[in-house]
Formats: structure tokens, C-alpha cells, sequence
């Protein structure tokens, strides 16, 4: 297939994904709105995440074998690729819908704006108040959702590749990979990239319009949802997790239990693993720090720290092809096989999501309590000072560091910088698998699969059990 | 702000472990990591070389780093390119980017299968074959004829821009012309053949029935009767009866400052020892140098018999930038 017809169907998918993706999250929003309180709360919440923090790549080697059997029925397949990745992507717009602001326009103004624009000439001035009720009324957050599912689905290359979607990103991958000249693969970015950007503007322009509030007071349309809305977003919740957590480590579980014995043997992933471990913190770490500097330095610092969050946004194929492409001009090719070009991508990919976490967590965290805690955390008296870093913990510490291994677990499963950019013999462990996924099914990379995937898991355990110690240290010094 | 510093402290020790001591030997591999990574460790541990390796993206077989290479010519990394396959190494000669070297290796490996002044040198082949699901079809050449002359839409085939299927493709084009092999490929696709991604897809199509018959290699094939699934395999031969067998081949790269190290890793990988241990693991590769077929596996000295009349690669030469370029006009576009 070509470029072209590969954009076109990424476009269509992408775009009809949001649309449904959209409509759907609404009544969970909903939901999430109208149920303040309560553990089956908690228990939703978990359930509405756990899709997201799945990774593509084993969601992709779970149903490759199911993708396999639908080589006669490509629609069916794209279907089932649509599916999953809809569900994959679900949490973010219905995070976004939940945190997003009340609208500056009431549904009383809207209506009567309706009335009175009936009698109207469709003229300029009839245009710009419909564009300003747009982006001021519910349509806003809706675009808003719309603008980061789009995004999301439409940069998505592991399952495309692993399913045999048609998908540009897997074109020109493979296009990049095989052969094509770096100018070249720019040039064939350059339409998909600057699909991204018009929709990235547009969402941008709205965000920098949004008044103060995210998190403050939330916008639920008005609606009042009757029992059986609860029915429906309950059983979506547990479908989806159904397919995209349980059914993916059912499989992946069952070959790690036929497959460890062969893999202990032969351990030679746990060096990939190290290598994606080392990767991913040392960008984690920078992104995170570019991120609260940029928040503390003044609008400059801000504007600057939001300009280097776009090429992120653009997506980790371009990025890459970006980086790869400056790392061969001269004054850079010194360093083009070494770990700084994909640290460098890794940061820039992961840039995004923290400025953002960052910013929600300023408007959500409880500022006069925790700056108390800090200020008990520094009296003299051993049990004040015990409480006060316990509590500045709760308040704001923990939260932080979830955030953190979020950031972490989210740059550690890329794929497509570490395949274009690892440099050799340093080859993270998520580009080897992806590789070896192509072969289908087998026991030992279900194992290596449960490996990388556990592997993260135990460095935050060891987090919290070192972050426990330091406490102690710090109380008592 | 002590936390932040204590965390970059362990970020860096974790990076200063990550880098290993001495200059590593480059080695860029487009043999199956599952194969090729055992033969590379047992040289590190008999030589104490250390070596660093980047192997190929399994969508884009062996082209991705004969093109890699191509763009690495004025600052070359690798050191010594071990393709799983004949003519991207033939490329890179014509590009002038090999080093030529005859050692203990080449002395051994036949004239048939090797570049006579040292450039590359070929061993442990594989063989292109029909893997037939048994469940669905009988094991007849004439039953597969029949079935290519009819619809195709239980026929799988690698996308032929990669690797061995472009191999397979360039024999074709070298044979019958450019004309009859663009038509027979337009045929195939007008006829719904199943273009894949690679190799291993049409194995795992036709051991799960999904497809009855396909176009694969022999270590390929061999995955699959291992995981117990009902296939079973023909060579694919042309009409005079030539089989295409595809050497892997290793060649040291020019401007390497691991000259010492490069031509041990040549002469190990060329070696009886190399061989044999291809041969017996699961991809069973066709020894070239000289072995007592009777330390050989069964299936291997079966493969042997058919290589016996191997179509010669080393005229592929011309053929093999032309057909590339069609099959880049094909599928990059």
C-alpha cells in the first residue's frame, strides 16, 4: 500500500475512533461526576486506568495470533485493531472531560443564543459568535478529547505493525528502516506531521483560552444519569478491561509458565531490560526536571518549556526522524551512535505528559496543607518533624512519585525511538521483543514479555521500600 | 532537592555499569537473533573479544543494514557484517565497502560460495521451500501447481522487498526477464496471493491452516515442525530443477580499527565448528565447507541432497539492483 492510502486510512480510523472514543467516555465522565464518594469509586477509577497503563506492544503479541486468523478479512481486522486501540485510549478523554472546567457559557445562553441566531444572516459575525459559543460552550472539552485521543490513535505504530493495519506510521517505519533516505522520510512526515499540527493548534488554542479550573469544578453537561447509564458504563469498564488486561497477561502468563524454565537458562534479556531500565529513568529524570523548572521560571521559562513539549506531541516516529536526521549533520554525527540521541527523543516524548501531570497535580493538590507540612517537617521536636514529612508524603509526595513511574512506564515501553535511534549493542528490551513478536506465539517470549513487563513493577517496589528508608534518614538527621 | 541529586547519582552509576570497559568489536547481524546470538556469545567466551552487536529489524530483512551500512560509508561503525543472505553483501562490494581478507575460513568455504578475492564469504545456507499444511493439503508438486494456477487467496508469500524473498525474486527476474516477472507478480496479486510481513507470517498462516500453502525458508519450516504443527516441505525449484539456496555470509567492513578481532570472528564463523552448531540448532543450516555428513542431523543432510543443484547467486549482480529498484517502485511509493 502506499503513503497515501496509508495516511487516508490512519485518518479515517483515527478520526472514527475519537468520534466514538468521544461519545462514549461522556456517561463515564458522568458517572465519575455524580459518584464522588465511595470504594466501588475507587474500584472504577482503577478499572478506567488499567487499559491505559497496559502496553501496546503485549495488548499487540496477545491478539497477534487472533489478527493472523483474520488474514482473509482485513476489515474485520482493522475492526478489531480500532477496537482495542479505542479502549486502549478511553481513559484519556474521559480524563479529559473530567478534569476539564465548567464552561464559561451556561446552557441558558446557549439556548438563547439559539433562539435569537434562528433569525440571523449566515454572515462573519454570525461565524465568529458560533466559533466563540464553540470554543467556550461543552464543545470545548470535547474537541479537547477529541484533539488527544486523534493524536494518540493516529501516531499508534506497535499494534498497527504487529496486526498489519494499514497505517502510515508502519509504512514509513519500515520505509525508514529499509533503506529510504533520512531527507526522504522527513519529506513523507511532513504530511502526516502537519495533520498533527493543525489539530495540536486548535487544542492548544482552546487549553490557552480555558479559564483557570481544571480539576476545580467539573463539567458533566448537566446531565442526570439514570441507573441503567450505571449499568452500561460498569459493564464497559469491566469489557475493557476483560480485553485489554485480562485476556493479554491470561496469554502472556500461561507461556511465561512453560517458558521460564528454557529462559532462566538463557538470560540474556535481563540485559536488554537493564539497558531500557537506564534509558527510561535518565529521561524520566530529565523530562521531570525540565518540567518543574520550566513551571518556576517565569513566563519565558513557561513559553520555553512548552515550545520543547511539541515535537513530543508530534508523535515518536517523527521525533525520531527528526533527532535522527540532526544527529547526522557534522557538528552532531560525533555523538549520532551513542546514548544521547535517544535519551534526548525519550525526553522530548515524555516532556508532554509530564508538563501536564505536573500542571493538574498544581491545581488539584491542596497548597496551604502541604507548604503546613513543610513547615512541620522542619521543627525541632523529632515526633512533630516525623509527622509532618509523613504527612507532606501523603499530601503531595506520593502522588508525585506515582507520577513519576508513570512517566517512567510510559517512555520504558516505546518502541520506535529505541528501534531507530538505540545505539548498537545498547538495544532496549521493548525493540528486541518487538522484533521477536513477528515470529508469533511462543513460551519463551511470553516469558521474556512477562520479564519486561516485571521488571518496572520491582523497581517501584524497591522505590517505596527506599523511598520508606530515606524518610526515616531524613526524620532522624 | 537531596532526593533529586541522589536519584541522578544512581542514574549515572547505573549508565557508567551499563558501558563496559574496552572498545567493543561492531557487529552488525541479520541472522536471527535466536541463532546467531549463541555462536556470537561462545566466540566472546573462547576469545575474550567483546562484542556489541545490532541486529536487523525482522519487518525489513537484511536490507535494513545492508542500507544502513550504504549511509554509515564515510564514517563507518561496524566492523564485521554477517548477513543472512547473499546479495546485500554483494552491494556493499560494489559499493567498495568491504575489506578483503582470506583467511583459515575462506580456505575452507568452496569457490562456489564465496567471493574469490576475500570480500565476503558464504556459509551455513538455507534453502527456499513450500511449507505445505498436511491437514489441508497433500504433500504433490503437482498438487502445488495446480493450486498456483487457480486462486491464491490460501497462498502466502513474504513481501519480496526483504531478505530472502528478494532473493527469491531476483533469481526469477535473472531467469525469466523483468517483463515476465513483473506480469507473474501482478498475476499473483489479481489472483489475492497474501503478501505478509515476513517469513515466520507465512509459517505461522500455514501451521494454523489459515493458509494451506506458502513460500518460506527452511529454518523457518523447521520452527514449525519443532512446535508439532502439521506441515511438512518441498524445495522450491525452478524449471530446470535448481533449487535457491541462500548462503549466509559474513565480510569485514572497510576501515575497521578491530582488524585482528574482525578476522577472528570471519575465520570462527567460517569455521567447521560454526557449521555444525548451525546445522544442529533448530534453523539447520546446510553446511558448505567440508563435514562428515554423518555428524550432520537428518533433516540437514535430507536439505544437502536437494542442494545439489543450486542456482548461482553470484550472477545475480546486475539483476539484483534492477529488480530492487522495481520492487522499491512497487512498495515504496
Amino acid at each position: 500500500m502506499s503513503l497515501a492510502s496509508s495516511l487516508g486510512w490512519a485518518l479515517l480510523r483515527a478520526t472514527s475512533v475519537a468520534m466514538v472514543v468521544v461519545w462514549i467516555s461522556q456517561p463515564i465522565a458522568s458517572w465519575f461526576v455524580q459518584n464522588r464518594s465511595g470504594w466501588w469509586r475507587k474500584l472504577a477509577a482503577v478499572l478506567i486506568v488499567a487499559p491505559f497503563l497496559m502496553p501496546g506492544l503485549v495488548v499487540a503479541y496477545a491478539y497477534y495470533n487472533s489478527s493472523l486468523s483474520l488474514v482473509h478479512h482485513r476489515m474485520a481486522n482493522e475492526c478489531l485493531y480500532a477496537m482495542l486501540m479505542g479502549m486502549m485510549i478511553m481513559p484519556v478523554a474521559v480524563g479529559v472531560l473530567y478534569f476539564s472546567p465548567r464552561p464559561q457559557i451556561s446552557d441558558c445562553a446557549r439556548h438563547c443564543r439559539r433562539l435569537l441566531s434562528a433569525d440571523c444572516a449566515i454572515g462573519r459575525a454570525r461565524i465568529t459568535s458560533t466559533w466563540s459559543f464553540v470554543i467556550r460552550g461543552p464543545m470545548r472539552t470535547k474537541i479537547m478529547a477529541f484533539t488527544a485521543v486523534f493524536l494518540l490513535g493516529f501516531q499508534e505504530f506497535e499494534m498497527a505493525s504487529l496486526f498489519g493495519a494499514n497505517s502510515w506510521t508502519v509504512w514509513l517505519f519500515a520505509a525508514q528502516v529499509g533503506g529510504l533516505a533520512i531527507s526522504q522520510s522527513l519529506l513523507a512526515a511532513l504530511i502526516p506531521a502537519a495533520c498533527e499540527a493543525v489539530l495540536l493548534l486548535l487544542g492548544l488554542f482552546i487549553l490557552l483560552r480555558t479559564r483557570r479550573g481544571w480539576g476545580e469544578n467539573l463539567d458533566h453537561g448537566g446531565k442526570v444519569l439514570n441507573s441503567s447509564y450505571s449499568v452500561a458504563v460498569w459493564g464497559y469498564l469491566l469489557f475493557s478491561v476483560a480485553c485489554i488486561c485480562v485476556v493479554p497477561a491470561t496469554i502472556v502468563l500461561k507461556g511465561t509458565l512453560e517458558g521460564l524454565r528454557t529462559l532462566v537458562e538463557d538470560f540474556s534479556v535481563a540485559s536488554e531490560v537493564w539497558v531500557s531500565i537506564v534509558f527510561s529513568a535518565s529521561a524520566t529524570i530529565i523530562a521531570v526536571i525540565t518540567a518543574s523548572i520550566g513551571r518556576y521560571s517565569g513566563r519565558i521559562g513557561l513559553a520555553a518549556t512548552v515550545a520543547f513539549c511539541l515535537p513530543g506531541l508530534l508523535g515518536a516516529l517523527v521525533l525520531s526522524l527528526v533527532i535522527l536526521s540532526l544527529f547526522q549533520l557534522s557538528p552532531l554525527a560525533m555523538l549520532y551512535d551513542t546514548p544521547v540521541p535517544l535519551v534526548l527523543t525519550l525526553s522530548l516524548l515524555v516532556l508532554p505528559m509530564a508538563m501536564l501531570l505536573h500542571l493538574l497535580l498544581e491545581s488539584v493538590e491542596p497548597g496551604p496543607s502541604i507548604h503546613l507540612a513543610r513547615l512541620l517537617g522542619q521543627s525541632g521536636l523529632l515526633s512533630v518533624r516525623r509527622g509532618g514529612v509523613r504527612l507532606h508524603w501523603h499530601l503531595r509526595g506520593r502522588v508525585r512519585l506515582y507520577v513519576i513511574l508513570l512517566l517512567f512506564m510510559w517512555v520504558y515501553f516505546d518502541v520506535v525511538a529505541s528501534s531507530l535511534l538505540a545505539p548498537t549493542g545498547m538495544i532496549p528490551a521493548t525493540a528486541r521483543l518487538y522484533n521477536m513478536m513477528h515470529y508469533g506465539h511462543s513460551a519463551v517470549l511470553s516469558a521474556m514479555v512477562c520479564v519486561m513487563v516485571l521488571a518496572p513493577v520491582v523497581l517501584a517496589l524497591m522505590t517505596f521500600t527506599l523511598r520508606a528508608v530515606a524518610e526515616r534518614w531524613l526524620v532522624r538527621g | 532537592m537531596a532526593l533529586v541529586f541522589v536519584v541522578i547519582v544512581v542514574v549515572v552509576a547505573m549508565w557508567l555499569a551499563s558501558v563496559r570497559g574496552q572498545p567493543a568489536l561492531v557487529v552488525y547481524c541479520a541472522h536471527d537473533l535466536i541463532y546467531s546470538q549463541k555462536i556470537l556469545i561462545e566466540f566472546e567466551k573462547q576469545t575474550g573479544t567483546r562484542i556489541a552487536v545490532r541486529f536487523d529489524t525482522e519487518a525489513t530483512k537484511s536490507l535494513g543494514l545492508t542500507e544502513l551500512l550504504i549511509r554509515e560509508k564515510n564514517n563507518p561503525r561496524c566492523d564485521v557484517f554477517w548477513n543472512n543472505e547473499q546479495l546485500g553483501t554483494m552491494q556493499l562490494m560494489e559499493h567498495g565497502l568491504l575489506e578483503p581478507y582470506k583467511g583459515s575460513g575462506f580456505r575452507r568455504i568452496p569457490a562456489a560460495y564465496k567471493e574469490l578475492d576475500g570480500h565476503w564469504v558464504g556459509f551455513a545456507a538455507r534453502m527456499r521451500v513450500w511449507i505445505i499444511n498436511t491437514d489441508r493439503m497433500t504433500t504433490n508438486v503437482q498438487v502445488i501447481q495446480d493450486i498456483l494456477k487457480a486462486d491464491l487467496s490460501r497462498v502466502a508469500i513474504a513481501r519480496p522487498l526483504y531478505g530472502t524473498t528478494r532473493t527469491h525474486y531476483t533469481v526469477l527476474w535473472n531467469r525469466w526477464g523483468s517483463q515476465k516477472l513483473t506480469a507473474w507478480h501482478a498475476d499473483w496479486r489479481a489472483r489475492h496471493i497474501n503478501e505478509v510481513q515476513g517469513n515466520a507470517t507465512v509459517k505461522n498462516l500455514v501451521s494454523a491452516g489459515i493458509c494451506d500453502l506458502g513460500l518460506t525458508d527452511s529454518d523457518d519450516f523447521f520452527v514449525a515442525k519443532d512446535d508439532g504443527q502439521p506441515v511438512t516441505m518441498l524445495p522450491v525449484r525452478l524449471e530446470d530443477g535448481a533449487v535457491i539456496c541462500i548462503p549466509n555470509t559474513v565480510s569485514i567492513i572497510k576501515g575497521t580499527k578491530q582488524a585482528t578481532a574482525a578476522r577472528e570472528l570471519v575465520d570462527f564463523l567460517l569455521s567447521q565448528q560454526t557449521e555444525l552448531a548451525l546445522a544442529h540448532s533448530k534453523s539447520r543450516q546446510i553446511p558448505l565447507g567440508p563435514i562428515d555428513p554423518q555428524t550432520l542431523p537428518e533433516p540437514v543432510r535430507q536439505l544437502m541432497e536437494w542442494a545439489a543443484t543450486p542456482y548461482p547467486l553470484d550472477s545475480l549482480g546486475e539483476s539484483s539492483r534492477s529488480c530492487l529498484d522495481w520492487l522499491r517502485s512497487e512498495y515504496v511509493k
